[in-house]
């Protein structure tokens, strides 16, 4: 139940201040560890900036929801949301600069289809990717406990799907005035859609989401829902709340609207930066993260005769 | 950081517990008991198995981490948080991660394997009541359990009972389904689940808990089948021959035909319990309980409705007869029970804890220390 979940709990800002504040936050402690004897104007001309942050982790959800809906088999709508969500929930207190976007993105979407019981196995998986699978493969993997940590392992997440089924179901029901509510569907789908690319899973509720996506799917559609916000959804809500309501629901259409597709050229200059700045430990291609996965594996190496010779004496 | 603190605060060190003694061994990991070592509080941390798991973390686990978020309940097992243990050299750079539970002195196994704990009737509803009460909770919330056995039900030492180990629970829908047959020990399987059924529900979990309300008198497992052929022949002489008249369908399960299922047998569950259960009451949910057709097998809701805990003697708490008892008893750490099923002391007299020694039952008459073998787990779904 949403009402008692983690994601109202802990998961849920009061708007893009309350976000950037997090996020910037996240960048200068990352600095901070790494910046050694650099001089502030070095450190800008070294670092990301938050800005530069933010142009990479919204290029990173494009990509990351492109994969998804491109994924074979088919991936569930469900899936899509809780691998974006759980991507943006990383990003709000972790920095690119520390685990990389590109590896933490593919992760994500793993998790979600474990989670989402959407269930993939890793070599499989990896078949939608191009380039060297056997890596991609290990990344994710190296990556998946630190992602669930990261998480606080509050790995449920309530996506708006379901409750815009809900509401289609309670416009047919109850709203007679709409003859076929079920032609609002397109819309409203293109609006969660959107939204995926947005902040508004970090700051409204699904149920608030999805009556932003009907209520602006009917506007595109000319038919305003006024009418049953007000005297069926809200019935028995006091005005203030109501007007509370009505409030969030012109946020929710902001924040979606207000998505800008970063440029290519924009992210590729980020990119460049990112490659000479970023933390070494979490680079899968770095000579430190080899050496750890080598002296991880040369350890694994030994157990079997460690048991063997356990067993010989016995 | 988040605005307010987490329910599950950000995974602290492994360090911060001290482990006091091994108490569970499974197919997933052990079970420690350990001490908070700030607050001193007790808490059991059971480890997850990442070896072997090309896979990643388990599916398993995630879906018990999931789960138990959101059950909360008397009756369920409380989990705490989730530590894990960093990946150092001497860990062999293997992360582990543990999920720590709320500690409870017992399990209804090692409570049964003790001759010298006694449940009277009243007692033994109340068991009974909780535990019907945890399976409604759990079933209204759209979870079946499917690991239901007395090593899984836990005690407190005030008489609360818990279910525990959601490693292989999952979430159902009311639709069409295929989810894995290959799930709960073989002694508690149901016979549809024995059948190949893969569309199955809530009901699975209720012939687990008859066959737990059962031993609460027998004191061992009743069915104690060494193969799922062998296990269908034991239900089939206790509950009857499984025919489609009886079970309308069963004739459609994938093994129905290709498993030989004993004919001509008598439904004989009240006759042949009552040798160790005297209260009719307890008799006629019993044979409720374990009704081969799961779509007339009775429900928790019920269940929990039935004259058994409605008349006298009514549901006791266990606290005072607990009291008495002062050491921790679970099946991991007792010797084995060494009481035959009942399928193998057919006229023996009932009751008296000298009856029928167990190795004369074979393999199947001692019920095995630690976890057993006949364990049947599916890693994905």
């Amino acid at each position: 139940m949403f009402a008692t979940s983690s994601q109202l709990k802990c998961w849920l800002f009061s708007g893009e201040t309350e976000l950037a504040k997090h996020r910037s936050e996240a960048n200068k402690a990352f600095i901070q560890t790494w910046r050694q004897d650099k001089t502030d104007e070095e450190v800008a001309k070294f670092f990301l900036t938050p800005s530069e942050e933010r142009i990479l982790s919204r290029q990173f959800e494009v990509v990351l929801r492109k994969f998804c809906s491109e994924f074979q088999p088919p991936m569930p709508k469900c899936v899509i949301g809780t691998a974006l969500a759980y991507f943006k929930r990383f990003y709000v207190f972790n920095s690119t600069m520390d685990y990389n976007p590109k590896d933490i993105m593919l992760t994500c979407a793993y998790l979600a289809c474990k989670v989402e019981e959407f269930y993939v196995p890793i070599g499989q998986f990896v078949k939608n990717l191009r380039g060297d699978r056997e890596k991609f493969a290990d990344a994710i993997l190296s990556f998946e406990l630190t992602l669930m940590e990261k998480l606080h392992y509050q790995l449920t997440i309530h996506n708006p799907f379901r409750a815009l089924e809900g509401y289609i179901i309670d416009l047919k029901t109850r709203y007679k005035e709409i003859q076929n509510p079920e032609k609002l569907r397109k819309c409203a789908d293109e609006f969660l859609d959107k939204s995926l690319l947005s902040d508004a899973c970090l700051i409204f509720s699904p149920s608030q989401i999805a009556l932003a996506a009907v209520k602006f799917g009917a506007a595109k559609e000319g038919i305003s829902l006024d009418g049953y916000i007000r005297n069926k959804v809200l019935k028995t809500a006091t005005e203030k709340e109501a007007e509370n309501t009505l409030y969030q629901l012109r946020r929710v259409k902001a924040i979606v609207k207000s998505f800008e597709q970063t440029t290519r050229e924009q992210a590729q200059g980020v990119q460049k930066k990112l490659d000479r700045c970023r933390n070494q430990e979490n680079n899968p291609d770095s000579e430190i993260f080899k050496q750890k996965a080598l002296d991880k594996l040369n350890e694994e190496d030994n157990v079997p005769a460690v048991k063997r010779a356990k067993l010989s004496n016995v | 950081m988040p605005k307010e603190e987490p329910t599950y605060p950000f995974c602290p060190d492994e360090s911060k517990y001290e482990k006091l003694a091994k108490i569970g061994q499974g197919t997933f990991g052990e079970v420690f008991k350990a001490r908070d070592k700030k607050g001193k509080v007790v808490v059991a941390m059971k480890k997850v198995l990442m070896e072997n798991e090309k896979e990643g973390f388990p599916i398993t686990a995630l879906r018990e981490i999931k789960i138990l978020q959101v059950l909360k309940n008397d009756n369920i097992v409380n989990l705490l948080e989730i530590c894990r243990a960093k990946a150092t050299p001497y860990n062999r750079h293997k992360s582990t991660v543990y999920l720590v539970f709320e500690f409870c002195e017992h399990d209804l196994a090692g409570l049964l394997s003790n001759p010298q704990v006694r449940f009277n009737l009243a007692e033994i509803k109340k068991v009974m009541q909780q535990l019907l009460n945890g399976l409604y909770y759990i079933h209204s919330n759209k979870i079946l359990h499917r690991d239901m056995k007395a090593a899984n039900i836990l005690i407190t030492k005030t008489g609360k009972l818990k279910l525990a180990d959601f490693g292989l629970a999952r979430a159902f829908s009311d639709k069409l389904n295929r989810y894995t047959n290959r799930v709960v020990t073989l002694w508690y399987r149901p016979p549809e689940l024995l059948l190949g059924e893969r569309n199955y529900g809530p009901a699975i979990d209720l012939w687990g808990a008859g066959c737990i309300m059962a031993e609460m008198w027998t004191r061992s497992p009743i069915m104690q089948g060494n193969t799922e052929q062998h296990q269908l022949t034991l239900i089939s002489q206790l509950c009857g021959s499984i025919a489609p008249d009886i079970w309308p369908g069963v004739d459609k399960l994938d093994l129905f035909t290709k498993i030989e299922l004993p004919k001509g047998q008598k439904r004989k569950v009240k006759e042949r319990l009552h040798n160790y259960v005297k209260d009719q009451y307890a008799l006629d949910l019993l044979d409720k309980l374990l009704t081969l057709d799961p779509s007339r097998r009775v429900n928790s809701d019920d269940a929990l409705n039935h004259d058994f805990f409605w008349v006298e003697p009514l549901p006791q708490d266990l606290n005072h007869m607990l009291s008495r008892h002062n050491k921790s008893m679970f099946e991991y750490l007792a010797p084995p029970r060494r009481r035959a099923p009942i399928h193998q002391q057919q006229g023996a007299p009932g009751g008296g804890p000298s009856a029928a020694p167990g190795g004369a039952g074979g393999p199947g008459g001692v019920r095995p220390t630690g976890h057993n073998p006949d364990q049947h787990f599916e890693r994905i779904f």
